[in-house]
């Protein structure tokens, strides 16, 4: 009888091993295959981005972009990775009550030197940190990728490089840290709640191409000299659409990376979780993802029947309910799209009537509906608890004035640093491309290489 | 620079990559060659742009 009860939890326990290996098996090819369904958002994006620009800057908008892409990528794993971990309580870098922050524990497990370089290659007892950071990573590219829209046809590609890394590998992943982060400041003290980074990557990053729009000034010909302003055509509007429909593709990986697994030693519960520990599953995304596109492509059809804004209003619709993806009904999902693709033109026409020429809208559908999104969140879901597992003893719950906190840091976060530093290359002489070259065209100047191998023309819309 | 930390695979416990023990050198110089690369970029896009005004 003895040795069969032996037996038999000798066998328990093998089975527990051998569950366990299949959860962490899970849990590493679950986040893994999040990495290129998030490139399909970077996909999109050169699609988009090309197929907005004029014939004469295809390519050079498409470099532009690769190394946005590349360098944010690069500088990620340079020192990226570390803010995350070494400032979510604040710039002092102290340890948080989660144990998981401050520059000590960043120094730990997130600089490619010293001790921490364990982490940051190969191991064979580490099945998180590789796929953790590729997620965070192409994250920051995606802010990169983000302003790189709105600056087409007139940046200069080193000073935009510089700018991509500063965006995504220091200002968006700092706010990241203070409100994505379950030791964040805005977190723990304000309750600022934003599952799907409304506010901490699209608005970061809308607003920071704002103040970069601000010392870049407008492409040759978007403004006559009365103030008014001219509609300059990209060459390839399908290429557009289809481009933004990639990156509605690559949302899924982007928020499913959001989740954090149940069964491992990182984990928050027995369930899975949002970065903050409160419950959440992957059913909730499937409703509200698919509604909020719906909802954004509807509410923009409604004003402008322009396939571009229907399918930025596809955009507009998921990141306005971002930061609630995990716990709105998907009647208000309807709700809230409908208006974000609704406000989506008249919000960008308000932005150009500032002689602001963001060439694909980005500070709108990124900037502006971000902080709609973090700001309904705070209308909607007051009172919900802001944290859940392990969360200290009266932690602040959700509200509309910790969402209207976060929102005037998410906005600062990205503008104060695009204003500055894109002044700084400004006065360098290493923003704008000259006018005489705008004019020519910067892909025979600068790109050896031709987009098409003959001309091609498009009868003009007799609406346009 | 290219050592490892173990002398079979039935060794390995943790690190397994080439160069364990110089990560700070690979880093450094990856950093530079990524500076040298951007400089050398940006002299080549300004060439371009003077030759065309």
């Amino acid at each position: 009888m003895e040795e069969q009860i032996a037996l038999l939890a000798a066998n328990l326990e093998a089975v527990k091993q051998s569950a366990q290996i299949t959860n962490t098996q899970f849990a590493e090819t679950y986040y893994f295959l999040s990495i290129p369904l998030m490139m399909l958002i970077h996909a999109g994006f050169l699609a988009y981005e090309m197929g907005a620009t004029r014939l004469k800057n295809t390519l050079s908008s498409g470099i532009k972009n690769l190394l946005a892409f590349a360098f944010t990528i690069v500088t990620f794993y340079f020192f990226g990775w570390w803010f995350y971990w070494a400032l979510p309580t604040g710039f002092t870098g102290s340890e948080g009550y989660m144990a998981i922050s401050g520059i000590q524990y960043a120094n730990s497990i997130a600089l490619p030197w010293g001790d921490s370089a364990q982490y940051m290659g190969p191991n064979i007892a580490d099945n998180a940190s590789g796929v953790f950071w590729g997620a965070f990573a192409l994250f920051a590219a995606t802010t990169a990728s983000i302003m790189s829209g709105a600056l087409i046809e007139r940046i200069q590609t080193v000073g935009f490089v510089i700018l991509a890394i500063i965006l995504g590998s220091g200002a968006w992943i700092i706010a990241a840290a203070w409100g994505w982060h379950a030791d964040g400041w805005l977190v723990t003290e304000w309750g600022y709640h934003d599952f799907g980074a409304a506010g901490v990557v699209h608005a970061v990053a809308g607003f920071f191409a704002l103040g970069v729009l601000f010392n870049l000034g407008p492409r040759v010909g978007k403004f006559n000299e009365d103030g008014s302003a001219n509609h300059i055509a990209g060459h390839n509007m399908p290429l557009t659409v289809v481009g933004l429909m990639l990156i509605i593709v690559g949302f899924f990986g982007f928020l499913m990376a959001c989740i954090i697994l149940p069964g491992e030693s990182w984990s928050w519960a027995e369930t899975g979780t949002t970065i903050y520990g409160t419950r959440m599953t992957l059913s909730a995304l499937a409703f509200n993802i698919i509604l909020s596109v719906s909802g954004g492509i509807i509410g923009a059809w409604v004003f402008t029947r322009d396939p571009f804004w229907m399918m930025s209003g596809a955009l507009a619709g998921i990141i306005s309910v971002a930061s609630g993806l995990d716990i709105y009904f998907g009647s208000q999902v309807i709700i809230i799209s409908f208006i974000a693709g609704i406000i989506l033109k008249p919000c960008a026409d308000y932005v150009t009537s500032l002689g602001i020429d963001d060439a694909v809208g980005a500070v709108t559908v990124h900037g502006t509906i971000g902080i709609y999104g973090v700001l309904m969140m705070g209308v909607m879901a007051s009172g919900y608890p802001g944290l859940d597992a392990y969360a200290p003893e009266g932690a602040v719950t959700i509200s509309f004035v910790g969402q209207l906190v976060g929102s005037v840091v998410m906005i600062l976060s990205g503008l104060v640093p695009g204003y500055i530093f894109s002044w700084v290359l400004n006065k360098a002489g290493m923003l704008r491309v000259p006018d005489a070259v705008q004019v020519k065209g910067l892909d025979v100047v600068k790109v050896p290489a031709q987009a098409y191998p003959e001309g091609m023309t498009s009868p003009v819309s007799e609406d346009a | 620079m290219f050592g490892f930390s173990f002398d079979s695979w039935a060794d390995v416990t943790g690190a397994m990559y080439i160069g364990v023990g110089w990560e700070g050198t690979w880093t450094l110089i990856a950093v530079v060659f990524s500076i040298v690369i951007l400089a050398l970029g940006y002299i080549s896009e300004k060439e371009h742009y003077d030759k065309h005004q």
